[in-house]
């Protein structure tokens, strides 16, 4: 009897040790994550907006809601939480809004029209890279961003490919390392807009007259 | 013994104030004149240039023009750089003067301006660094208690320059700069106490000055 309930105590100790230690693994990994949420507003862009041509954007599920997580690069690294919601999608948005007055996204699995003439454009996040001071070995975060962007008419007749990139660094100096990263990333998702609208009035005239 | 609290307390204010030396400059290239009721706005050279200018002296800056004059329309940085996107980012704006006409070719670039009455902007550069420290603190603590020992000082140089732009014109229409050189130290007998030189707030202080000077 003695020796049962011996064995059962031993149990419920291991049992209640293994629980104790899982819960401090967990803290100790999840503790230490920093975790940050992005919310960068873009404004609308300083550009001619042109007229009567329809844009139908087809955004990746990776631009309408990102999430990044690290791994443990270095051992002194903490892993990184970085939510970036729809402020990519945001972002192209507001450019592609500022060039055209009729843009349309498209829902998920639609058919696209064929009754009228319009551009379609996909767009990709391809990658998304930082570099924190640890890892560069100076005091800046520095981000990157790259996206595929597809631009195609009704009859396919005009195919585009860009890879808009997007560049932001950010001094860390009198800023704590959250804030100063959250800056780089607002600045590189700026920079891609800035990329965006030089590339959007290069290309305008292949773009108009590919479906007039 | 009241006499000796006196002047050791001004020995140490004399101490503190001589730790930092402040070195302006002027230099005016082209006639101007500046309306009432014009604007101005301060941009800061881009890091692509390698340029490191803090977001804290440009807030100082923008803070300190608008609160010491009236004479001019000051827009502050991050309003102007919104309202002109995306032509005004790190690898978009102009990064001098010569620049500027490609940029005011662009029709709703220049009518912005004109209904902002922007006639100049201030592009700042510059930066604050430390040059070199030395010395050793170091800080223990126990059941008992705790306390710090030493004795540690560093260099910090703020130097800024600010090239004032004519928008009409596209040229460079003078500079002004302003150089603080400060010591920093702490010493250290059970409880530290910083002596800090405010390198870049007096920096702020001189170039803000400098620039109500040159539009006076």
């Amino acid at each position: 009897m003695l020796k049962r309930y011996l064995q059962r105590l031993n149990e419920t100790i291991m049992k209640l040790s293994n629980r104790i230690a899982s819960f401090l693994l967990i803290v100790l990994i999840y503790g230490c994550s920093q975790s940050l949420i992005i919310s960068t507003n873009i404004p609308s862009p300083l550009v001619n907006q042109v007229d009567n041509i329809r844009v139908l954007v087809n955004y990746d599920e990776n631009i309408i809601n990102y999430q990044f997580k690290s791994t443990n690069i270095e051992k002194n690294e903490s892993p990184w939480e970085i939510e970036f919601n729809d402020s990519h999608k945001k972002l192209f948005d507001k450019i592609l809004n500022g060039f055209f007055n009729n843009s349309i996204q498209m829902e998920s699995n639609s058919e696209p029209l064929n009754d009228a003439y319009y551009i379609v454009i996909n767009i990709k996040l391809d990658k998304f890279e930082f570099l924190t001071p640890s890892l560069a070995s100076n005091d800046k975060y520095s981000v990157w961003l790259k996206y595929d962007i597809l631009l195609t008419n009704t009859e396919h007749e005009y195919s585009e490919k860009w890879n808009i990139t997007g560049y932001g660094e950010q001094e860390t100096a009198s800023l704590n390392q959250n804030q100063a990263l959250i800056n780089a990333i607002d600045l590189a998702l700026r920079d891609t807009g800035a990329n965006l609208t030089i590339k959007m009035e290069e290309e305008m005239e292949s773009i108009v007259s590919a479906i007039t | 013994m009241q006499r000796n609290i006196t002047l050791s307390s001004l020995l140490l204010m004399t101490l503190i104030s001589s730790c930092s030396t402040t070195r302006v400059d002027e230099e005016v290239n082209l006639p101007f004149e500046l309306i009432e009721g014009q604007s101005i706005v301060i941009l800061s050279d881009s890091y692509h240039t390698g340029n490191k200018t803090e977001i804290d002296f440009m807030n100082c800056l923008n803070k300190n023009l608008k609160r010491k004059q009236n004479k001019f329309n000051l827009i502050p940085t991050n309003q102007f750089k919104d309202d002109f996107y995306p032509w005004f980012e790190p690898s978009t704006a102009p990064q001098n003067a010569e620049q500027l006409p490609k940029f005011l070719k662009k029709q709703v670039i220049k009518n912005k301006l004109e209904n902002l009455k922007i006639k100049y902007i201030i592009n700042i550069t510059g930066e604050t660094t430390t040059n070199s420290s030395s010395g050793a603190l170091s800080c223990a603590a126990g059941p008992g208690g705790g306390g710090c020992f030493g004795f540690a000082w560093w260099d910090d140089t703020s130097s800024y320059s600010a090239s004032v732009w004519d928008l009409n014109e596209a040229i460079v229409v003078g500079n002004v700069s302003a150089s603080v050189t400060g010591t920093s130290v702490i010493p250290a007998i059970v409880i530290p106490i910083p002596i800090l030189a405010r390198t870049q707030s007096n920096a702020c202080e001189g170039l803000s000055n400098q620039i109500l000077a040159f539009f006076s």
